[in-house]
């Protein structure tokens, strides 16, 4: 009795799930869960410039040879070219410099979200020992005796002595700036712009075959933590500044805060560890280990196509 | 207490009352925006995370879905937890209330550990399954085999994947369990196809992450939904009201204590109201009812009340003879002794009445027994004296009393008769108030006549007793009244005395007489009284008169009134030496009507004596007048001063009065008085 009763449901869910699809389509098009980049947000201008200047200053690394901008190049998409950025004494980390463009929007930083936030994040990179390696008692001791520095900051925290938090603050400040907006796929949602049939094939492919459930939102990416090879593991050999390396819980090995894939034709190499050099071969891998489906060539250039409309007005480096 | 005092007492109870309401007002105002605010706080964290909830159920169920929403959901959320800490007054009010949005923080931290889980496992599973139905749909296109395994296989994943989805939809683990065994045996089968073998492949994997991944996701949503968050913020917001209930309390009592003040407040003033009622009804000193009060009960009350009026006799002389200070203690005594009065009638009340004047006041049942009450009262004060600084000094006491309204008027008034016994009662016999509506015309009469020369000087010839022909006149004041006719100013001379016109109206009969007889060569006779020679006006006015007609002097007779009591000889024998040196003779009238005196007559150097009317009107029947009349006579000649018989008004009386040799003659009988002086000879 309960297998037929069961049976029957069965076949009936079956049928319903044919016109989901459809369902999702009328959906989409009320609202489409990505949302363009606003063409400003609000910033402090006195703070921002002061940060700017930081931004490029190798003041604030160990042995003055690097910046933040060395490893968050304007010329690449604000990330590093390289697989994994070189900090001071030649020291190579593991994880690929993700952009600091449209940062802002991210709803942790980091690559396993242990920031919170841009002011959080900051000083971050300063004081690694493999990236700038300058502590941060030093860092704000080499700003107090910088003339310039000394007195940008006192007229803006109106404070004699400068603190780790007021740095922090100031670079966080610029890095609200940086955002790309006017991308053609945004200039497309706002109605101001047609994408040609490839790009939007790949658009549709983008959300039929399920990479919206985890590129989503404002930025793309960057609003929730995933797990490389959800559906057909990778392997993790080495330790890494995965999700569990804070929560220590089996589940969150290789779980990333999903990347933003704003301006992601600029920042090659891919994913966490730059080990892949294209997005052609980034796309494929992330279909079978995330999807789990293999696709043809064409849909792969369709999305690639889809994904070169999300380059955005990149911000001058021009100090 | 004195009136500043009562006025700052009131004052300052008004100021805190108006204070207090102030303080009340703003208070309760801050309460309620307060408490409304908070409350509203945790209405929008519930509705918030209501929201959450729809949002994360709107992510399990639907493939596009815009995760920011959900990311700005959570941080809302958290500022609105954060935000409770900046709320005025939450702090220091409500401990309990932190205590327990803490715990629910902690609680909400929790559920955004999971989900950020969630998003992790539903991406997967929302993922797999639409893929299934993808892989399903690859594997019918690609499958043409007939080979009955295969297609036995086939129906298999069909049923895995059924299954999974009924299983999803019910959220049901159990159900999901049931497929453990078909998917070992899809995971050991080979099928021909390569190209099979490998979307097989494929949809297995999609149904192990499946079946991995749901139970966890199960998990998370329980922990997503743990009844524990709203239970903790429920517990928050019932000790919110709790606390603010307390602090409501505070409230309640304040504006009781409001109320209490307002009463209070109400009630002194009442108090102080009906104090200074009673006190200005109150004779401080006797501690009596006072005039005011009486009058108070005399026009509340239309009964018929009668009045016992005490009087001290003499107290002016007591205070006089005492000083003030004792004849106050004398009062007090006096009105303690009234009070002592065992006194038997109908409400009686005790008032002092004037200043020595004290008053009883009584409903009279009985008419015929007041003056055996007024008796009583008199007699208590004969009965046992008044101790005073272990003196005796009873004092005098009249009593009187009066049932005829009003009251005090009319027992005032027996008072003022100067009555004969004690206690005396009103009648109508007393007609007093005639008398002062009398004296009250005649005062305005006079005043009246003084102002518009309506008081003229009269002549009365005086006549030579031997040739009968006039010698002199005898000025006499007339007041023409409204009638235009004549009258003698004789019964206005006490209202002149008493009312301080009497100087006046000397000087003006003076002025007017000197000037009509300026230029005539008769003498004539002015009369003054010793109120005008203490006058200096009316002195130095006849002084002037004098000088300003040349050798009048010599025509003029000051006849100085004798009936008066004379105290101030000196004056008047300066006034003499004075008027003398002008030639002046001086007469006294009335002689031997009252004071006469002699000795005085002889000391003040009379020229002239004026035999009193009294004696000579009935001199021709009168024995004893006919014997004093010779006396004088005699006397008068002895002393070479001249004799004039007044109120001569018969032929028997003037040959009576020839016969006793007197000098002159004036009356009726010869000539009345006229307005000018009659000159011809009878």
């Amino acid at each position: 009795m309960l297998t037929i009763f069961r049976l029957l449901i069965v076949r009936d869910m079956m049928k319903l799930m044919l016109f989901i699809p459809f369902f999702f389509t009328l959906f989409a098009y009320a609202n489409e869960p990505i949302t363009p980049i606003p063409q400003s947000i609000a910033y402090d201008k006195e703070k921002a410039l002061l940060g700017k200047k930081l931004f490029f200053d190798t003041i604030l690394s160990k042995d003055k040879t690097l910046s933040c901008a060395s490893c968050h190049s304007f010329l690449h998409g604000g990330a590093d070219g390289r697989k994994v950025s070189i900090g001071v004494n030649q020291a190579q980390g593991v994880l690929n410099s993700p952009t600091v463009f449209n940062a802002v929007f991210n709803f942790s930083q980091f690559w396993n979200g242990r920031a919170k936030d841009l002011n959080e994040q900051a000083l971050g990179p300063i004081h690694n020992p493999i990236e700038m390696g300058l502590s941060l008692e030093e860092a704000v001791q080499r700003l107090q005796q910088d003339t310039y520095y000394h007195q940008a900051f006192m007229a803006i925290t109106k404070k004699s002595t400068i603190t780790q938090d007021d740095l922090a603050h100031m670079i966080a400040e610029f890095e609200k700036t940086l955002i790309t907006p006017n991308s053609k796929f945004d200039r497309y949602l706002m109605g101001k712009e047609t994408l040609n049939e490839q790009e939007l094939k790949g658009y549709t492919l983008f959300k039929t075959l399920g990479c919206i459930t985890c590129h989503n939102g404002v930025n793309i990416g960057a609003n929730s933590y995933q797990k490389m090879g959800s559906i057909i593991p990778l392997e993790r050999d080495t330790p890494i500044d995965d999700r569990y390396a804070i929560t220590k819980r089996e589940m969150d090995k290789n779980v990333f805060k999903v990347p933003t894939l704003r301006n992601i034709a600029l920042t090659a190499p891919y994913f966490h560890d730059g080990s892949v050099p294209t997005l052609y071969e980034a796309i494929t891998k992330m279909l079978y280990h995330n999807l789990g489906i293999e696709l043809t060539n064409e849909t792969i250039d369709a999305l690639v196509a889809f994904l070169n409309t999300l380059t955005g007005d990149i911000p001058s480096g021009d100090q | 207490m004195r009136i500043s005092q009562k006025l700052l007492l009131t004052f300052i109870l008004g100021l805190l009352a108006l204070v207090s309401l102030f303080v009340f007002n703003a208070f309760s105002h801050r309460y309620f925006t307060d408490r409304n605010y908070i409350e509203l706080q945790f209405k929008s964290i519930e509705i918030a995370e209501k929201k959450l909830d729809y949002e994360i159920l709107h992510n399990t169920f639907f493939l596009y879905v815009n995760q920011d929403i959900l990311n700005q959901q959570i941080e809302d959320i958290k500022a609105m937890l954060a935000n409770f800490y900046t709320i005025h007054g939450m702090i220091h009010k409500h401990q309990q209330t932190l205590l327990a949005l803490e715990e629910h923080t902690l609680a909400f931290d929790k559920k955004i550990q999971a989900i950020y889980d969630f998003q992790t496992k539903n991406s997967v599973v929302k993922n797999a399954t639409a893929a299934i139905v993808t892989l399903q749909e690859n594997l019918f296109k690609a499958e043409t085999t007939t080979h009955p395994s295969d297609r036995k296989v086939l129906a298999m994943i069909n049923n895995i994947a059924g299954t999974i989805l009924l299983a999803k939809n019910a959220q049901d683990v159990q159900i999901m369990n049931t497929i453990h065994h078909d998917i070992d045996t899809l995971s050991k089968y080979q099928f021909e196809n390569e190209h099979t073998m490998k979307l097989a492949r494929t949809a297995l994997f999609h149904f192990k992450v499946i079946i991995e991944a749901y139970p966890q996701f199960i998990t998370i949503m329980t922990q997503i939904n743990d009844p524990k968050l709203m239970e903790t913020l429920n517990r928050a917001k019932t000790l919110f009201i709790n606390e603010s209930e307390v602090q409501l309390q505070s409230i309640t009592q304040f504006s009781h204590l409001l109320v209490f003040l307002y009463i209070i407040s109400i009630g002194l003033i009442t108090f102080f109201l009906i104090k200074s009622e009673k006190e200005s009804r109150l004779d401080t000193l006797t501690q009596l009812g006072n005039r005011k009060a009486y009058e108070d009960r005399i026009t509340r009350n239309h009964k018929s009340y009668a009045l016992i009026l005490i009087n001290i006799k003499k107290f002016k002389h007591y205070n006089d003879f005492y000083g003030i200070h004792e004849g106050d203690k004398l009062l007090q005594a006096t009105a303690k002794r009234i009070l002592s009065i065992p006194f038997h009638e109908v409400n009686p009340t005790f008032y002092r009445l004037g200043a020595d004047d004290f008053g009883i006041l009584f409903e009279l049942k009985a008419k015929h027994r007041l003056l055996h009450i007024a008796q009583h009262v008199l007699d208590t004060f004969s009965k046992e004296p008044i101790m005073i600084d272990g003196e005796i000094r009873t004092p005098s006491i009249a009593v009187v009393a009066s049932s005829t309204s009003p009251l005090l008027e009319t027992a005032d008034m027996v008072l003022k008769s100067k009555q004969q016994s004690n206690p005396t009662l009103y009648h109508e016999g007393f007609n007093l108030r005639e008398i002062i509506k009398d004296n009250v015309t005649k005062v305005r009469e006079l005043k009246e006549a003084l102002e518009k020369n309506r008081i003229v000087p009269f002549y009365q010839p005086i006549v030579s007793a031997h040739t009968h022909k006039i010698q002199k006149y005898e000025v006499l004041a007339r007041i023409i009244l409204a009638d235009n006719q004549p009258y003698t100013i004789f019964p206005y001379l006490r209202i002149a005395k008493e009312s301080n016109l009497y100087g006046e109206l000397t000087r003006t009969i003076i002025q007017q007489s000197f000037t009509a007889l300026a230029h005539s060569d008769k003498d004539f006779s002015v009369n003054i009284s010793i109120n005008d020679i203490l006058n200096q006006e009316t002195v130095a006015m006849i002084c002037t008169m004098l000088e300003r007609y040349k050798y009048i002097g010599q025509r003029v007779i000051f006849e100085i009134l004798e009936s008066e009591s004379i105290e101030d000889y000196d004056a008047i024998r300066q006034f003499i030496t004075k008027v003398r040196t002008y030639g002046c003779r001086i007469a006294v009238d009335d002689f031997g009507s009252g004071y006469s005196n002699f000795a005085h007559i002889l000391n003040l150097s009379i020229d002239i004596i004026k035999i009193d009317g009294s004696l000579i009107k009935n001199i021709d029947t009168d024995a004893k007048a006919n014997t004093i009349v010779e006396t004088i006579i005699s006397f008068a000649r002895n002393a070479s001063i001249r004799t004039v018989a007044e109120y001569v008004h018969t032929e028997a009386v003037k040959h009576h009065v020839e016969n006793l040799q007197v000098d002159e003659l004036q009356g009726f009988y010869f000539y009345e008085p006229s307005a000018v002086p009659i000159n011809h000879i009878n």
